[in-house]
Parts: C-alpha cells; sequence; structure tokens
C-alpha cells in the first residue's frame, strides 16, 4: 500500500478530479483515489464520529480493505460509492464499540466534540450539529451523506445498503425531528 | 430571515468539516496504527490469553510477509514537484533545495546600488514553475529624487541548483515608482510586473499621481500593454495560468482575474472571484479554473483570529474547500502572504507573516525555511521572504 502511494505521488499524474486511466492498475488506482478522495471521505468519518483520529483510522481500514479485496470487485468503476459505503460501515462499528466499552466500564459518554472544536464551531452550529447527534444512526448518517456530500438518493442508498424509497422516508423523518427540535430550542 | 433547515445543516457540516484541514491529516506512510481504540482500560484486561497470542502470531506473520513485499531503504515520503527554490530573504538571493530549503547555491546579482528598497532587498521574484528558470527586478529609490528604477534579470539554474545564467536587463530599465509584484508564465514568454503609483508629467513637472500600473511584456517580441487603476493601493500577487492569458491579481484587498486578451486599458475590466472576501495574497491555479486566496477572520471576541487560505472556482466564485487555517492569538495581525503553485499545480509554496516557507503537497505541509527574529527596535511581523519556484 505504501509503495503504490509513494509510486503514485513520484509521477507526473493526471490532474487528481479526473478518473484513473483506463489501463491504470488495481494499486494505481487505489493510490490515485487515496490521494484524492482521502480528505473528504475523512472529513466524512468526522462529521459521523466525531473525532479526526478515529475518523482517519476508518478511512485508513476502508483503504486497506479495498486494496485486499480489490481482485475480487466486480465494477472497477464504482470504487468511490464501495469506499463511502465501507467508511459509513466503519463507523457503525466504532459507535458499536464505543457503546460496548461503555456498558463494560461504565464510564459515561464522552463529548462528541473536543471542547476546542466545539468552541470553534459556534453556537448556532453547535445547536444544529447537537439535535443532528440526537438523531437515530440512520438518519443521521442519511442527512450527513445528503447535506454535506450532496449525494443524491440514489447514491445515499447505495452508500447506506438500503432502497431509495427508505431514504427518502428516512431524511423527510430526520429533517422533521430536527425541525421540532430546532424550533423548540428557540 | 432564518436560513431553511437544509441550508443551516450544509453550513454545519461544511463547517465542521473544515476542522479537518489537509495539513492536519497524518502522514499518508504513516501506516501502522499506534493502538486499536477498543483494547483500552478494563476490556484490554478481559481479552482471553489465547486471543492474544493468536495476534502476536498474525501479526509476526504479516509483518514477515510486509517486510518481503515493501521495498528497501528510508520510508521518507517523497517530495516531488520542482527541484530549486529561488529564495529572496535577509542573506540576498539564494538557490534552495525544494525538499529540504537547503541553500544550492548564491545568485551573482550586481551590488545593489545607493538607495532606498524594501525588504529583502527590493527584490520581487517569479519562476516558470518548473525549478529552473527564475525571474529578479529589483527597485532601488534615489533618495534624493524619490525616484525609483527596476531591474529584471533572468536566472537560469542547472541540475545541481548552481545559477547556469545570470542575464541582466532582459527587459529595459523602468524608471519611476517602485515595482511591487513579478510574474512569469509557465513557457517563459509572457513577464508580468505591477509598479505603484503613476508618474504623472514631465521634465521638470514629473510628479506622483495615486493608482497603479500593470505592464505585461511579451518577452519574444519585446511588445508591451499596460492596464492602469485608480485605486491608491498596490497591485500585488501576481499569477498566470498555464493559458498565458488569465492573470491573477490582488488590488484593494480584492482578489481578481484579468483577461489580458480582452480590450481595455483598465483594471475595471478584470473581474473579482470571491467579493467580500479581503484578500492578502491569491494564486491562479495552472488550470485558470480556481484561485487559491489567502485571507483573515477577525475574532469576534470568543474565538482567535484565524487566517485562512481558501480554495475559490474562478468561474462563479463558490468557495470550493479551505487548504489551510491557522488560528492566531497575537499582537499583531497574522496573514498569508505568499502563495505559489508551481508549473503542475499539485505543489504549493507559502508563507505567512508567521508562517514559515513551507510547501504543501497532497496535504502534507513541509517547513523549509523559517522567518529571521523581528528587529526588537521595530514593532511588527518577522522579515519577509520572497520566493518563487
Amino acid at each position: 500500500m505504501r509503495f503504490a502511494i509513494e509510486r503514485a505521488v513520484q509521477q507526473s499524474a493526471p490532474p487528481p478530479h479526473e478518473g484513473p486511466p483506463a489501463e491504470a492498475t488495481g494499486e494505481d488506482v487505489v493510490a490515485e483515489l487515496f490521494l484524492t478522495q482521502r480528505l473528504s471521505l475523512v472529513r466524512l468519518a468526522f462529521l459521523l464520529v466525531g473525532d479526526q483520529e478515529t475518523a482517519e483510522d476508518v478511512v485508513q481500514d476502508a483503504f486497506a480493505a479495498l486494496h485486499r479485496r480489490w481482485s475480487r470487485l466486480t465494477d472497477h468503476d464504482r470504487v468511490l460509492p464501495y469506499l463511502r459505503a465501507s467508511v459509513v460501515n466503519g463507523c457503525r462499528m466504532v459507535h458499536r464499540r464505543r457503546s460496548i466499552m461503555r456498558r463494560i466500564t461504565g464510564d459515561r459518554q464522552t463529548p462528541f466534540w473536543s471542547a476546542e472544536a466545539a468552541a470553534l464551531l459556534g453556537e448556532t452550529r453547535r445547536e444544529v450539529f447537537k439535535a443532528v447527534r440526537a438523531l437515530p444512526r440512520r438518519q443521521r448518517e442519511a442527512v450527513v451523506l445528503r447535506y454535506y456530500l450532496d449525494l443524491s438518493e440514489a447514491e445515499i442508498a447505495e452508500t447506506m445498503g438500503i432502497s431509495r424509497g427508505t431514504v427518502k422516508s428516512t431524511v423527510f423523518r430526520a429533517l422533521k425531528a430536527l425541525t421540532v427540535k430546532l424550533e423548540g430550542n428557540r | 430571515m432564518r436560513p431553511s433547515l437544509e441550508d443551516q445543516l450544509r453550513d454545519a457540516f461544511t463547517a465542521a468539516a473544515e476542522q479537518v484541514g489537509p495539513e492536519t491529516l497524518r502522514p499518508a506512510e504513516e501506516a501502522v496504527r499506534a493502538k486499536p481504540g477498543f483494547l483500552t482500560r478494563r476490556f484490554a484486561l478481559a481479552v482471553p490469553l489465547a486471543a492474544a497470542l493468536v495476534v502476536v502470531v498474525i501479526g509476526t506473520v504479516t509483518a514477515m510477509v510486509i517486510g518481503a513485499t515493501t521495498p528497501a531503504g528510508p520510508a521518507a515520503y517523497s517530495l516531488t514537484g520542482p527541484p530549486f527554490l529561488l529564495v529572496a530573504d535577509g542573506d540576498g538571493v539564494t538557490v534552495r533545495e525544494a525538499r529540504t530549503g537547503k541553500v544550492a547555491s548564491r545568485v551573482g546579482l550586481p551590488p545593489v546600488p545607493e538607495g532606498s528598497f524594501r525588504e529583502p532587498g527590493g527584490y520581487l521574484l517569479a519562476g516558470a514553475g518548473d525549478g529552473e528558470t527564475f525571474y529578479i527586478a529589483q527597485s532601488v529609490t534615489s533618495r534624493g529624487t524619490q525616484v525609483s528604477s527596476t531591474r529584471f534579470y533572468r536566472a537560469r539554474v542547472d541540475e545541481r541548483g548552481r545559477p547556469a545564467e545570470l542575464v541582466r536587463d532582459v527587459i529595459p530599465q523602468v524608471i519611476g515608482t517602485t515595482a511591487s509584484s513579478l510574474s512569469v508564465t509557465g513557457d517563459g514568454t509572457r513577464l508580468a510586473y505591477s509598479l505603484d503609483g503613476k508618474v504623472c508629467g514631465q521634465g521638470t513637472t514629473v510628479r506622483f499621481c495615486p493608482g497603479a500600473q500593470l505592464t505585461v511584456v511579451d518577452l519574444p517580441t519585446g511588445t508591451t500593454r499596460t492596464w492602469t487603476t485608480n485605486a491608491a493601493a498596490q497591485i500585488e500577487s501576481l499569477s498566470w495560468a498555464a493559458d498565458r492569458r488569465l492573470l491573477g491579481l490582488v488590488v484593494r484587498s480584492e482578489a481578481r482575474v484579468l483577461d489580458t486578451t480582452a480590450p481595455g486599458a483598465t483594471l475595471a475590466i478584470s473581474r473579482v472571484v470571491a467579493p467580500g472576501e479581503e484578500a492578502t495574497t491569491s494564486a491562479i491555479s495552472p488550470d485558470g479554473r480556481s484561485m487559491l486566496i489567502g485571507h483573515t477572520q477577525l475574532s469576534d471576541g470568543r474565538q482567535p483570529h484565524r487566517y485562512i487560505i481558501d480554495e475559490y472556482s474562478v468561474t462563479d466564485g463558490r468557495k470550493i474547500r479551505t487548504l489551510l487555517s491557522r488560528g492566531s492569538d497575537g499582537d499583531v495581525m497574522a496573514r498569508w502572504d505568499l502563495i505559489r503553485y508551481d508549473g503542475t499545480g499539485r505543489h504549493l509554496l507559502v508563507a505567512g507573516n508567521f508562517d514559515p516557507l513551507s510547501r504543501l503537497d497532497d496535504g502534507r505541509v513541509t517547513s523549509l525555511i523559517h522567518h529571521g527574529s523581528p528587529d526588537p527596535k521595530l514593532l511588527g511581523s518577522p522579515p519577509e521572504i520572497r520566493a518563487a519556484w
């Protein structure tokens, strides 16, 4: 993996937002995606898990899994949706682990944001985030994918592994709940 | 009017996500995590010994496999891009290794004529983006007449960073006001420079009027074209797109784009890229589609000042992303004052008045040259560094 990344850095590769060339090898494609998509995926994971270190771990695991399973992937043109789905799944795993840890250790839930991060967000955005955090897991994922990544219903469905109809109803319920919550706070 | 819930969500998500800056990501080669997050506290004590043994065995085997397939040698991050930089600071003009900032050679420019100049040394630098071909302008102001003379040099360096060529007066010397910015196209055929103010009158009636002037010189033919502005400000941060047509600039704290083929002789024909943003510096990308703009976000009393480099779309002025963001709580306002793309657009040089000259590659920031200590007699920022590649 590291070898592939370094090789991609050394090449005078095509511009970051262009797709990988058709004849590119799996390593080249993964390396190119790592260079161009890592930041946005870490940010997505950060919004879902709340701390950067864990978010980077989740994304790293997603890339490692992609690299490992490359030969078994049937559609190499759909790698980015696969990575997104992998990151969302990784974030779910993090929440499960945290939940298990809390049950075992009896610790209270740790704050989602660090104090510094919360201060930087400002009061209004903190309020919005608090309301989003209170949503059920599926609704929370759907609104982040919809309003952070601006994904379509079909893309959200693919990422979350649910139907488009479920995405529509999930986002609708999430917005309704957020409206009630935020209006109630004002 | 309160924004819609959708807009509030977009705003909150974007603001939160931008807390993860590219410069804060761990280096790409650090593939091994120090500790899995769930193996902590009492849970770790409950892990059966057998499972631990399995982990050790698997880890050993994996390490052996990885060790067999990973290329040997140091694990240093491979910095590509232009091999050399040209830097002007308190030590004069030097060629530096672009990976480390170490001095490779010194450019032997003629002695500075008698007069005053802006630090460092009155030099302005521009590079073709390949790390080999550079242009240098030096403005010196006569203490007696207050008239400035600006000379232009071209320097080329060889593969070891030693000067291979130094041509004086590549364009005729400019007499009048001080030059404030310099940029050359990637193919080295068009040179843009700006001058403070305008010279009015002739002979004994010569005087300085408000406004500034931008000149583009077609180097093979020697033809020039000039634009003026009546703004009482300098034209700064000149940067060319690779098409040799679009020129980025900052004037009156506005980042603008000028189509140098469009009719008109004033900068009124240029277009503001991000209205409302007070730019301290900018750089247009080689493909001409986006512009990096350095600006400062003032504190609201609860948060520190932030100085930020944002990327904007040249086409529609939309903010694309935040590239760098720093907090500042000092007495002197921090700002970005240098952003330079290389010829490919994949590597950046950045510097702030409190940030060292650094390069940015794939989100990784490498500090190259730190500012010298500020003169204790003078309040303000440390000495400025100018650089180009």
